[in-house]
């Protein structure tokens, strides 16, 4: 770093110490170290390919994982799952809900150098929207009844109707802002406006990124300080192999490996020059139970599963201790969780008790659902069947490997039995609305006309207090109804080469590098 | 030229039970790629977007038709021309299948025959324990013991990844080794074991005892009478072991993150890309084709009694 970079930087700081003793005792304190060191390069090991890099034509998790360094959305998500500004600094709604209107940043550009305005966040939604372009996510902007854009900073969404999900739904990297002139090399070569710009995708080797000189910094305030992003290149390698991967950190090819098995996490933190970093996981894994199939139909056989199932041995023996048990379909981590674990203690006598007033004194046969190669969720079945065994259900374990699963279990909904995880969304409905009687995504088979109704209340309620209440009572209905048996949040693990700083976890599911630097 | 439409037929017929098996297999490339948070409406979009809810035949048809014009169609997943795909990462492959059995060859050859001229002693016993070795150790289990000792102990190696033989070749030659190592041992081992059979077979024969007693030396007999008929069985199994080689490669591609041929079948079956299944399975098999005739061709030079013509394969 030469002294004239040094010099910036020391200035920098400065104004930033400046805004952080002006915003007061409100001022969140920055994650990173102040020393953060620009320059160097990073590399991240992933489990899988992106599948291209359209953002508006995939739902692959290993895409938006890395995306989120290439283009920006209107608004962001930080690492306590509040809404912040990115594209658009401020915004606000109408009375009834209806109209946003939101103020976009005036010093954005893309990365072929062409400035950002309130044309492209109207073009990119109406992309998203065209059936042509067949985004897989269009459902969740089919709000829009028109988009206005009455000056170049500024652009109006008109709803159809209020939808409480509305402004949470623009933080995901599936509502990036593209360019309408690069749209036809988006998917291999993408154009956006973050952090970092493309530099070449190599598929089934790597994704590598450059910096972005000219990325804007959103709101300094809260998350990120001025500079970012620190590194000057990032690499993303794929190696599928879990073991691979480890040794990959191991041996210093890799810096980072964003999700380390539950049952490595020990043996990598003895390793001299790694480091671990955990925090709970915006999601929950479950025994799922098909509610319309006997005997599971019946109210009382449900709850014995749940008075069976030893949630603590499943997270010990399962999970290597990683994770924390809960008594409904909502992590802890949710600003809408209930606490509910208390609902059904773990009492095998009860369980037997109301297996026999339900006419299985003996207990009965039944199967449970793997889905292969989730060995997460394998092995939770494994010791659940342990369990159930106790109080006489024999669980036969049948291991299915993922398409089958996807067309049988899940589509087909047939089985009686199955373990499975979902990832927590930023707001309570979309990760709540499967279990409306008529959902497709309603595999558990639940119907509960009082619970329809209040997905529907709570879906255009704009009432904070009031979606408190109805998110509240869903879990209840959920946790009384036995729907499943609900398990356990599990915890990220993150195993990093000690020089690595300021990686953080966010409550979707992305690998954001604007805050992070190697320390030499 | 006159298996030529054997040939076709054959591939042709592959085509059909490919499709027909994946057809039958649950699942389908829409719902795995929506997984668990898709709606109806967009799974219904994306299956009519690909193509998948069209009629069974005429999607095979369709198919073929493009095939008989050149063209393999486009993977459902990556989105881009099934033949590129291929074409990509068929030098990561045919790299790794090429020295693997380069170095089997140059292994098992000679570890074969000295095994044989001296039967019974330390070395031939050694020889038959690193060919059972080979035979029962699997590829991915001596991956990671490699990958253990070269690069997470030793540092001499790195652990996985793949660099183009145009960037830098010496890198491409490091990134190599483990895997070459991992699939090609096994390889010679059951090669070996071949070479000291038919070696000892041969030495057996009369006109081996004729050429010995025509003062040849001892070399001279070994390699110009013995191994030469020797050989032939072991050109038979190399042109087997290529399915071996092909198969193999899926693992240990897998275990050393190698870009090839191999990540791409397991992708595509996984992901149920009938268009990339398909081009696959095509192209594999149009190569096991080649190569069986090419082993043809070697008969006739191993052995110049053998024709192509008349009595092929003996």
């Amino acid at each position: 770093m030469n002294a004239r970079n040094t010099l910036h930087l020391a200035l920098l700081t400065l104004i930033l110490a400046g805004l952080l003793a002006a915003c007061g005792p409100k001022a969140t304190p920055v994650p990173t170290a102040p020393t953060a060191q620009r320059g160097g390069s990073l590399t991240v090991a992933v489990a899988a390919d992106v599948d291209g890099l359209d953002p508006h034509k995939t739902v692959a998790a290993a895409t938006f994982q890395i995306t989120r360094n290439l283009y920006d959305t209107l608004v962001q998500a930080d690492p306590q799952s509040r809404i912040r500004p990115d594209l658009a600094t401020s915004w606000e709604t109408s009375d009834d809900g209806l109209k946003w209107t939101f103020h976009l940043r005036d010093d954005v550009s893309f990365h072929n150098g062409r400035a950002m305005t309130a044309a492209d966040v109207k073009y990119s939604f109406e992309r998203i929207l065209n059936p042509d372009t067949a985004s897989p996510r269009a459902k969740d902007y089919q709000i829009i009844s028109a988009i206005e854009t009455p000056d170049d900073r500024t652009v109006i969404f008109t709803l159809a109707q209020p939808q409480a999900a509305f402004l949470s739904n623009l933080a995901y990297g599936w509502a990036a802002i593209v360019p309408q002139e690069a749209i036809v090399t988006l998917r291999d070569h993408p154009v956006g406006t973050g952090p970092f710009q493309f530099g070449e995708w190599v598929p089934d080797s790597h994704v590598k990124l450059r910096r972005f000189d000219k990325y804007f910094v959103a709101d300094p305030s809260a998350t990120l300080r001025t500079g970012v992003p620190y590194l000057d290149e990032v690499t993303f390698r794929v190696i599928t192999d879990p073991a691979a991967r480890l040794i990959s950190l191991k041996t210093g090819e890799v810096d980072v490996v964003p999700e380390v098995p539950a049952q490595e996490i020990a043996s990598l933190k003895d390793e001299p020059g790694i480091k671990v970093i955990q925090q709970p996981f915006n999601g929950i894994q479950l025994l799922a139970i098909n509610n319309a199939r006997a005997p599971f139909d019946d109210l009382r056989v449900r709850q014995a599963l749940n008075h069976a199932v030893d949630k603590q041995a499943v997270i010990e023996g399962a999970q290597w201790g990683t994770g924390v048990p809960i008594g409904s379909h909502m992590p802890p981590v949710s600003d809408f969780y209930v606490d509910l674990t208390a609902r059904y203690p773990y009492d095998p006598d009860r369980a037997k008790a109301l297996l026999a007033g339900a006419g299985y004194p003996n207990g009965f046969e039944t199967t449970i659902a793997l889905p292969q190669p989730y060995d997460f969720h394998i092995r939770n079945g494994e010791v659940i069947a342990d369990q159930l065994a106790r109080v006489g259900i024999k669980a036969r374990l049948e291991t299915i490997e993922w398409a089958t699963y996807l067309e049988k279990v899940y589509y087909g909904r047939d089985y009686a039995l199955t373990t499975l995880g979902h990832t927590g969304r930023l707001d309570p409905d979309p990760f709540l609305n499967r279990y409306v009687s008529d959902s497709k995504e309603n595999y558990m088979n639940y119907n509960n006309p009082r619970y329809d109704e209040l997905v529907k209340e709570g879906a255009v309620s704009t009432d904070p207090a009031r979606r408190q209440e109805i998110y509240a009572e869903m879990q209840r209905m959920l946790a009384d109804d036995a729907v499943a048996v609900y398990l356990l949040a599990p915890l990220s693990s993150v195993g990093l080469r000690d020089e690595v700083q300021g990686w953080q976890l966010y409550p979707i599911d992305i690998y954001d590098l604007r805050t992070v630097w190697v320390r030499d | 030229m006159r298996r030529l439409p054997s040939l076709v037929l054959t591939l042709f017929l592959i085509s059909v039970v490919t499709f027909v098996v994946v057809q039958m297999v649950p699942g389908d490339a829409a719902q795995l790629i929506l997984g668990t948070e898709a709606s109806a409406e967009a799974l219904a979009d994306l299956r009519a977007q690909l193509g998948l809810n069209r009629p069974l035949p005429l999607q095979y048809l369709s198919w073929l038709s493009g095939v008989l014009r050149g063209n393999l169609g486009v993977s459902l997943r990556h989105g881009r021309p099934v033949a590129r795909l291929i074409a990509e990462r068929l030098p990561v492959t045919l790299s790794l299948a090429m020295l693997s059995l380069a170095l089997a060859v140059l292994l098992a050859v000679p570890l074969g025959v000295l095994a044989a001229v001296r039967q019974h002693s330390a070395l031939d016993y050694g020889v038959l324990v690193f060919a059972q070795a080979g035979l029962a150790l699997p590829s991915f289990w001596i991956g990671i013991l490699l990958i253990l000792l070269f690069a997470l102990s030793l540092r001499w190696l790195p652990s996985g990844g793949y660099v183009p033989w145009g960037e830098n070749p010496l890198g491409t030659l490091r990134t190599l080794v483990m895997p070459v190592l991992a699939l090609g041992l096994p390889v010679a081992g059951v090669l070996a074991r071949l070479v000291r059979a038919s070696m000892l077979e041969e030495l057996a024969r009369d006109h081996i005892r004729t050429a010995r007693a025509k003062g040849l030396t001892e070399a001279q007999v070994i390699v110009r009478h013995a191994l030469r008929n020797a050989l032939i069985p072991t050109v038979t199994l190399l042109g087997l072991q290529l399915g071996f080689l092909l198969g193999g490669s899926i693992v240990v591609e897998q275990v050393f993150a190698l870009p090839g041929l191999g990540r791409l079948v397991l992708f595509a079956v996984v992901n149920r890309d009938l268009p990339l299944i398909q081009g696959l399975v095509l192209f594999i098999a149009a190569l096991v084709v080649i190569i069986n005739f090419l082993v043809d061709l070697a008969y006739t030079w191993l052995d110049p009694r053998i024709s192509l013509e008349n009595n092929r394969g003996r």
